[in-house]
């Protein structure tokens, strides 16, 4: 045995003889988000390349599944032939305004309901019965009341988008930390300014949320919207290429709504850069 | 400006939180309130500053602040409550943004503010960027940019890391002495109340009541000396001794409700 001090501890330059020493194990590894970005991007090619391979091998059928070669093909045609913007741009209309005004309609009365006991009396059950509604059920109402034309849709898209963000937007209020609020009211701040300078930048992270699965809700409507009734349109392109068998058309709609979501998603990202620089 | 607190009882619904609190801080004077957890000291605080009405009884001012004063009753919040979107120097110009200052005016005392609470280095970082220790001082200056004639302190360093609290301790002292601002300083901690108060009210476990007040006969600039520290020491331990049994019983009730 080593010599032991009074404290216990081995005493200096003693060496134990009896007792072997060993390095205590790591045991602290894993569990950490490690940025990988090449990773997605050979994932990405490989399954491209295992794709194109299944088709050009013969073990897919074109007609069911067509080759990333012929969808980027079917690109092609659609942006020389015109038809890609033709069809894009009445979507990005339809979105654009029924996001416009269902996000701006859903931020004023979210916050409402959540800076007014009576706005939360009036519209908390109002918005819990209708949120749960596919807001695609309501279009064949819209059209009989709004006629067929670009309303309805539009309508039906604003709806879609309106009810996250209210509930977005209450959450943001809700969620504004109280002692800012009392810090606020100790200085005898008026209540416009509390709001204006205290609740609503506190509350815009959510808000940001809120409008990121609203745009996703504006893409998902404005595709069923156009599938039920209208000549252009992605949605409508796409019924048409799925009922025509036309496989590469329909795969290159939806790569154009994958790559609208992917700018749209960007777009709110630097906005977040923007206004939330603080966090 | 003088606060007499005359609050006959508040409660939280059938919770009676106080009873009987009658104190009266004089112009200049540093009280300090102490009491076991739950007795009530940050409700007191809330009633003083007229962010809770109590459910009897009120508080009262007698005399006027200073010219200058923008806000008499002021608070400085132990969890600092700054706008984390917000520059230091933006923080501090916050409450006077509503007051009809001109522009000159309002960047003057937001930069006498700083000067005083040595932030001035820092006017453009945001809180996120400070040290614990650097958002109570913008905090302090947020406090002092109004020119208080009382401020009202909720703990204001127990977030703090113990050499962090004892630095900006003797600084929050040396302020308060300076300006001649009478303080309500809210504390669990016996040494931040002896360093710092001219008269030390202790509360009673809840509903919290005036069990005793102490007066801290030794001038705050003398606290540190040799001579102060054993009468100092004796105060400790009567406080100690008036609050022990209250803090034990304090202690089981909160954990068992």
């Amino acid at each position: 045995m080593s010599e032991l001090t009074a404290n216990g501890l081995t005493a200096a330059g003693a060496v134990p003889t009896t007792v072997a020493r060993r390095e205590v194990d790591f045991r602290g590894g894993g569990f950490l988000d490690v940025p990988k970005p090449l990773y997605s991007w050979i994932a990405f090619a490989g399954i491209l390349a295992i794709w194109q391979a299944a088709i050009s091998l013969g073990w897919i059928d074109p007609v069911f599944l067509p080759s990333p070669a012929a969808i980027i093909e079917a690109l092609w045609q659609l942006a020389v032939s015109g038809d890609l913007w033709r069809h894009l741009s009445i979507s990005l209309v339809r979105i654009s305004s029924g996001w416009v005004i269902g996000s701006g309609l859903g931020v004023i009365i979210g916050l409402a309901m959540g800076l007014t006991s009576a706005g939360r009396a009036i519209g908390m059950p109002l918005v819990s019965a209708i949120y749960p509604v596919p807001k695609i059920a309501l279009l064949p109402l819209l059209i009989l009341w709004l006629g067929i034309g670009e309303t309805p849709k539009i309508v039906t898209i604003a709806s879609g988008v309106f009810f996250p963000t209210v509930i977005a937007s209450l959450a943001g209020v809700d969620g504004t930390p109280r002692n800012l609020i009392r810090m606020g009211q100790s200085f005898n701040m008026p209540m416009g300014s509390i709001i204006r300078k205290i609740i609503l930048p506190s509350a815009l992270p959510g808000i940001l949320a809120g409008f990121r699965i609203s745009v996703s809700i504006a893409l998902i409507l404005v595709v069923s919207a156009e599938m039920i009734g209208a000549q252009y349109g992605i949605g409508a392109f796409l019924l048409t290429a799925g009922n025509l068998m036309q496989s590469d058309d329909l795969m290159a709609g939806v790569v154009i709504l994958s790559i609208l979501g992917l700018f749209i998603g960007a777009a709110l990202t630097a906005l977040e850069r923007i206004f939330l620089r603080w966090r | 400006m003088d606060v007499i607190v005359d609050v006959k009882r508040h409660s939280y619904d059938q919770l009676l939180v106080l009873e009987d609190i009658k104190m009266h801080v004089r112009e200049g004077e540093i009280v300090a309130v102490i009491g076991p957890s739950g007795c009530g000291k940050s409700t007191l605080l809330s009633i003083v500053g007229g962010i809770l009405k109590a459910s009897a009884g009120g508080v009262f001012l007698e005399g006027q602040p200073p010219a200058d004063c923008l806000n008499p009753l002021t608070f400085i919040f132990q969890d600092f409550a700054l706008l984390p979107w917000r520059s230091v120097a933006k923080n501090v110009a916050l409450p006077l943004e509503h007051h009809k200052l001109a522009s000159g005016e309002l960047k003057a005392r937001v930069d006498d503010a700083l000067q005083r609470t040595g932030l001035l280095d820092f006017a453009d970082a945001l809180p996120k960027q400070l040290s614990g220790g650097m958002r109570q001082r913008v905090g302090i200056a947020r406090a002092l940019v109004v020119r208080p004639a009382v401020l009202l302190m909720d703990e204001p360093l127990s977030a703090l890391d113990a050499q962090t609290r004892d630095l900006l301790m003797e600084d929050f002292l040396d302020l308060l002495l300076r300006e001649h601002i009478a303080g309500i300083y809210i504390t669990h901690n016996f040494q931040e109340a002896l360093r710092l108060a001219d008269r030390v009210v202790v509360l009673s476990r809840r509903p919290g009541k005036i069990k005793e007040i102490l007066n801290v006969p030794i001038p705050q600039r003398e606290r540190k000396s040799k001579a102060a520290l054993g009468q100092l020491s004796e105060l400790g331990e009567r406080l100690w001794s008036l609050i022990r049994d209250e803090a034990s019983v304090a202690d089981r009730e909160v954990i068992h409700e």
